[in-house]
């Protein structure tokens, strides 16, 4: 069976890409949320507006939206949505009496308090508040009679370049993975008025093309040096599911004329439960580089960076034959998915290699393993376990810990062994410390790879335990092009990796520095450094680790800014990374009231929402009253001083090593290549033609 | 008839037509692996970790699978011109030069190229071929056109470095000038090692 010879890590990659296709069509979504049989009557969500603009390395998401009340009674608006990836949420507006109020970050239990003091005087008031990993949750009241009340949201993140591809989601979908939230709350996820999604990429690097997967007909325009993409709602019916994308946008011509037919009475609300994706792709052939944004507000000063390095490494492929050990979900929130999941499983074990092995361990409450230990990816043992993968049921909670350990057990030391989990939940069952999850994986060696299905899965949990057994984790939208997520898992576990990497810089004063421990980089893979500097002027920086066990440096120089104002935005994405690094040590330590305060002291400094605070809007007098300091407000003046700045300046190349590249190779693609010609070659290729005349005497006479 | 147009048909000197047979099969076989699908074209494509763990046909394979079918097409076309030039003169080289110029330009790519997961398509060979057709015509003939032909194709490649990317050609996969280069030097290396044979054959 030559068709087994195939890489036998792909087809476990197929299956995981699988399991993401299962995921059925959502159910929970962003919305207005209201409590379950409380009699309260439904807010409507009157327009929702979108723009996102991906520049210098990070992107800017700013959502406007207003909440309508149809009702005889003042109301109060609960608005959910899914915690986007890293995202620093840096602006609360609220529009009182016509004019916005930037929001204020307290910690989190004053802010609340803060919130109900207001609304229990019937003053203007909002919050937004972090719960946890899961969700942002924004409170408005009041929303008056027959009147809209209109707020903006704006969060930043780095932007995410894999393999040469960048992806961008505006998470919608909720994972439902908070089971009491899911029993106490209904959402209503209906747009009733506008949507639109307009996203902006200006890239440094040149973008060769947009994709968005899961909405086919977004329209997409290149100009220039920018890329843009919108989608709206306005004029057409738009169902959230992917069979209906194709009404997203006016350019559908035949929507169009849908729309205004006066007998189409639908439903022309737009529904925010469907993630939107954006894959923008860069030319081919760039070379691995080193890019620094910085801001530095005056020479004297603290400088704050971003440094992201785009390896460009030689990484050789694996071979020969592994273990596979597979630990599957199986609890309550994958029904309905199951089925095609077994579908999955049985076209990933058809293409193992004969030379691998594999386990089936899966995990509800309980755990338990279809493999009596570790069997030969033969014909007849596939069919076996495929048949009895497809008859199990899914159900009760998630007990991921005892799912971990039973699949270390029995591990084969002479053989490489890599596990592959894929859940789509949370730990809620059994040991739920991430502290006993990670000494569980240090006792042995092997990789965890994790695929993250869906939003709000407990992603610091998951990236935690790859982080520590230097596997990666992936996280997959059901917007994502699962094609597209199998060649990203597939050219990370076909090829060597750059393990115990390490980043130094040396020649100008550095601290502050973020991520502390780096783990592996994989194929593709960008690493993101932020801190801070003092000074300016020249600095070396080594990115090291080992390949394939031999030691590695890569080595190059550039020089740090003496003033640099153009991405004020760098602050407050240094602090939401240092943030994240301190909640990733509480979660492996422990909780520390030192750790807690550092948290709350730059949420409040660079105005970031998170576990420990909260962003709050008064009217402007209560600020005052209250002895609130318009920090953020200052800081949000700054930053769209320097956005108006870039806007209308050409996008500029981050990249720092030009004149001492960091790496020799480029940079790895997801494209293949391919050997093409065109009509100009065939038309050089012509006068050969000439060739096949018949022979003249002429033309025997050199050879003879 | 179409034969007879494209000229792809010649006499002999006995006054018979002779048609580059193997060419023509070769063409067909290649509609036919493009026919078969995607299972066809993964089994077959160049796999840089299908290679590693031990797939090594597709070295040679990888140049016959195609991405669509303008990839094909233009491909396919200047086969059969340059198969027909080197099948009607040198019957026996022509094989020898594809498989030649098809494991150059995969060898490069292995070991040089190391960014690049999957290749595929006949350019790479047929910039090979191109430099035997043409060397077999100057030699026969030394008409300066086939001379022409090959520095205007030295010049598309320039073109394609300096671009990166062909004239016309759009497609999802990454077009790559250095197969195109690679290929042409393949068949400038497999032409001399096969012109003492040639001459004795002449």
């Amino acid at each position: 069976m030559k068709t087994k010879r195939k890489a036998s890590i792909r087809s476990i990659v197929v299956f995981m890409c699988f399991a993401l296709v299962a995921i059925s069509s959502p159910v929970y979504a962003a919305g207005l949320l209201t409590p379950k049989d409380s009699g309260l009557p439904v807010l409507d969500i009157k327009d929702h507006n979108v723009k996102v603009v991906i520049e210098d390395g990070y992107a800017i998401t700013t959502v406007d939206q207003s909440f309508f009340n149809p009702h005889g009674k003042d109301l109060e608006a609960v608005y959910s949505f899914p915690v986007p990836d890293k995202a620093a949420v840096s602006e609360f507006t609220m529009w009182i009496d016509g004019k916005p109020i930037n929001g204020e970050v307290l910690e989190k239990k004053k802010a609340r308090e803060v919130y109900e003091d207001q609304k229990s005087k019937n003053k203007n008031t909002g919050i937004t508040e972090k719960n946890e990993y899961k969700t942002f949750e924004i409170s408005v009241y009041p929303v008056k009679v027959g009147q809209e009340t209109k707020i903006r949201l704006s969060y930043i993140q780095p932007a995410q370049v894999d393999t040469s591809v960048g992806r961008y989601v505006y998470q919608l979908e909720e994972g439902g993975v908070d089971e009491e939230a899911l029993a106490f709350w209904t959402t209503n996820e209906k747009v009733t008025g506008t949507f639109s999604f307009d996203l902006v990429v200006r890239s440094g690097y040149p973008v060769a093309s947009i994709r968005l997967p899961n909405h086919p007909s977004a329209e997409i325009i290149q100009q220039g040096d920018k890329w843009l993409v919108h989608l709206d709602n306005t004029l057409n019916s738009v169902q959230s599911n992917k069979d209906q994308d194709a009404a997203l946008t006016i350019n559908n011509q035949q929507d169009l004329d849908a729309a205004v037919q006066p007998v189409a009475q639908i439903d022309t609300a737009f529904r925010l439960n469907t993630d939107i994706v954006v894959y923008y792709k860069h030319a081919e052939n760039l070379p691995g580089s080193v890019g620094l944004v910085a801001y530095k507000e005056e020479a004297g000063k603290r400088g704050t960076f971003m440094m992201t390095v785009t390896p460009g490494m030689d990484l050789q492929p694996l071979a020969g034959g592994r273990d596979w050990v597979f630990i599957l979900d199986i609890s309550g929130s994958m029904q309905g998915k199951y089925a095609t999941l077994a579908e999955g499983v049985s076209r990933a074990l058809n293409q193992l290699n004969p030379n691998d092995r594999f386990r089936i361990v899966l995990f509800n409450s309980r755990e338990s393993e279809l493999t009596n230990g570790f069997v030969n990816a033969t014909p007849a043992n596939i069919d076996q376990y495929v048949k009895a993968v497809t008859a199990v049921q899914p159900n009760e909670s998630t007990n991921l810990y005892a799912g971990l350990q039973l699949g270390l057990k029995r591990l084969d030391s002479d053989r490489t062994s890599s596990l592959i989990l894929v859940t789509d939940g949370v730990a809620n069952v059994g040991e739920t410390q991430q502290r006993k999850f990670i000494e569980l994986l240090k006792q042995y060696d092997v990789r965890l790879f994790t695929f993250i299905m869906g939003n709000s899965a407990n992603e610091p949990l998951l990236t935690a335990l790859t982080r520590v057994s230097n596997g990666f984790a992936i996280n997959v939208s059901n917007s994502d092009d699962i094609i597209g997520k199998i060649l990203l898992a597939q050219s990370k576990v076909n090829f060597q990796a750059l393990h115990g990497a390490k980043v130094q810089i040396s020649g100008i004063k550095t601290v502050d520095i973020n991520p502390k421990d780096i783990g592996s980089v994989y194929r593709g893979q960008q690493l993101i450094v932020f801190g801070h500097y003092f000074g300016s002027g020249r600095a070396n920086i080594t990115l090291s680790g080992k390949i394939a066990g031999q030691e590695k440096a890569y080595t190059t120089e550039f020089d740090f800014p003496d003033v640099a104002l153009e991405n004020p935005e760098i602050e407050r994405l240094w602090a939401y990374a240092t943030i994240e690094t301190l909640m990733q040590d509480m979660e492996d330590f422990g909780e520390d009231p030192d750790m807690k305060n550092s948290i709350t002291d730059l949420g409040v400094e660079y105005g970031l929402v998170t576990d420990y605070t909260s962003m709050v809007v008064v009217e402007d007098d209560v600020f005052q009253e209250l002895g609130i300091d318009r920090r953020n407000m200052t800081r949000i003046k700054k930053e769209y001083a320097a956005r108006e700045v870039r806007a209308v300046s050409t996008p500029r190349s981050t990249r720092v090593d030009s004149a001492s590249p960091m790496f020799n190779n480029n940079r790895p693609t997801f494209a293949g290549g391919a050997g093409a010609l065109d009509p100009m070659s065939v038309l050089i290729f012509s006068p050969l033609l000439w060739g096949l005349k018949p022979r003249s005497k002429k033309s025997n006479k050199r050879v003879a | 008839m179409l034969l007879k147009n494209n000229k792809l048909v010649e006499k002999s000197s006995h006054g018979t037509l002779k048609v580059p047979w193997l060419t023509l099969c070769l063409a067909v076989m290649f509609i036919c692996i493009y026919a078969l699908g995607e299972n066809i074209f993964n089994l077959l494509v160049f796999d840089r970790a299908a290679i590693a763990n031990g797939d090594f046909w597709r070295f040679f394979t990888g140049h016959m699978v195609h991405y669509n079918f303008d990839h094909l097409l233009w491909d396919l076309i200047a086969f059969v011109i340059l198969g027909s030039v080197i099948e009607l003169n040198h019957p026996q080289q022509l094989m020898l030069s594809l498989l030649i110029s098809s494991i150059g330009v995969s060898f490069w790519l292995y070991y040089f190229e190391p960014i690049i997961l999957t290749y595929c398509g006949l350019s790479g060979a047929l910039n090979g071929l191109l430099v035997i057709a043409s060397m077999m015509l100057w030699n026969k003939t030394e008409s300066c056109i086939y001379l022409f032909v090959m520095l205007s194709t030295i010049g598309k490649i320039c073109y394609e470095f300096t671009t990166n990317q062909t004239v016309f050609v759009s497609m999802s996969a990454h077009p790559m000038p250095s197969s195109h280069l690679v290929g042409f030097i393949s068949g400038l290396i497999c032409f001399f090692l096969l012109r003492k044979k040639v001459n004795m054959i002449e």
